[in-house]
């Protein structure tokens, strides 16, 4: 159809959302002064039973921890749909990682980009790291930490050369990493099964709030959860700058 | 103006799918995707809001009340089946250049052998 007529039946759809939207947004309670008696509740859990002084970590990893195995799940399934996608075609050769030093992509940067970009990485790395250790005691957490260290590994691709990346980040290396991580986290629901009756439950000494070691097992989660993710998404990076960099007709 | 912040919400959304509609480019329209889940991330801490709460993490400076976690936290994992979203799209967006030659999906609706 052309571009008047979709323009045109997106216009009536679009009011119509419109129009089902005001009446829904208007019976909920006035913006600022929400009923919220679950979350007051989790608050109280947080702060009082799990020593934790993040609340959403600790609802992320405790009282909601199932749901953050169902989206690690979701990074995994995520991983697995880019390899498939990016695989090698039948028609195409896969060049090995020192292939292009000629290609102007995986040459080595120029001096001020790697004296300058060198740094940042270390830089970018520690503060990923920093994020996924205190995630339970400031903002932060596992996914945010484990994206920093992701996005430093990408700094190494960007600011430095390609072959110390690949080095880094090929599936032989991240993979493993990847299902060590998450069965770490399906093992510690186990170890909720086998001491109490309930996966996932928070089984290790809840500490004083505030302290690097408090929460249980909200930290130790907090930490497999970034590696996770740090290896699912470099895996999804390296697959793309594989596919761009390695990958010719035959 | 209590209004405002579901405005917000039902502007993004519309013009996220306005781009997804009219994109000439699969990387426009995977981004314009990410515009219209932005519009629920923006939903999702605007039913949690509280007037005068605070940050959700308690510190030095944050006293209960706090703000509702429990939509912070979904809007999290709201956020990464987001990226999962556009990195498959993406990846498809390069298979798709490499096979057909063309990013613009008005070209790639025939069936092509």
């Amino acid at each position: 159809m052309s571009m008047r007529v979709r323009i045109t039946l997106f216009g009536l759809a679009l009011a119509g959302v419109v129009l089902l939207a005001v009446p829904a947004f208007g019976g909920l309670p006035p913006f600022g002064a929400i009923d919220g008696l679950l979350g007051d509740a989790l608050v109280t859990l947080a702060l009082e039973q799990r020593a934790t002084a993040n609340t959403v970590t600790a609802t992320m990893f405790d009282m909601r921890a199932l749901d953050t195995l169902g989206e690690e799940a979701i990074l995994f399934a995520a991983v697995a749909g880019t390899s498939l996608l990016l695989r090698r075609m039948r028609q195409e050769r896969e060049e090995p990682p020192d292939y292009a030093p000629r290609a102007p992509q995986t040459a080595r940067r120029g001096p001020a980009t790697r004296v300058f970009g060198v740094p940042l990485i270390g830089l970018l790395s520690l503060v990923g790291l920093a994020l996924l250790a205190n995630g339970h005691t400031s903002p932060g957490g596992g996914f945010q930490g484990g994206v920093l260290i992701a996005g430093a590994l990408l700094c190494i691709y960007l600011l430095h050369d390609y072959d110390a990346f690949d080095a880094l980040s090929r599936p032989a290396v991240l993979e493993p990493v990847e299902a060590l991580a998450i069965a770490g986290y399906i093992g510690l629901g186990v170890a909720g099964l086998a001491t109490s009756s309930a996966f996932l439950t928070n089984v290790l000494p809840h500490g004083v709030l505030g302290r690097l070691l408090s929460g249980g097992t909200i930290p130790v989660l907090n930490v497999v959860t970034g590696i996770a993710v740090a290896s699912g998404v470099g895996l999804i990076l390296a697959e793309f700058a594989e596919q761009a960099l390695r990958v010719r007709e035959d | 103006m209590d209004w405002l912040p579901y405005a917000l919400v039902v502007y993004l959304f519309g013009i996220g799918l306005y781009g997804v509609v009219t994109s000439r480019n699969l990387v426009h329209l995977a981004i314009c995707l990410n515009v219209t889940q932005s519009s629920t991330y923006v939903l999702l801490l605007v039913v949690g809001y509280r007037d005068g709460g605070a940050a959700p993490v308690a510190s030095a400076s944050q006293h209960p009340p706090f703000v509702d976690p429990l939509v912070q936290s979904l809007a999290l994992t709201d956020i990464v089946v987001g990226a999962t979203v556009t990195a498959l799209l993406l990846a498809l967006a390069v298979q798709l250049h490499k096979n057909r030659g063309t990013l613009d999906p008005n070209e790639l609706s025939a069936q092509q052998g």
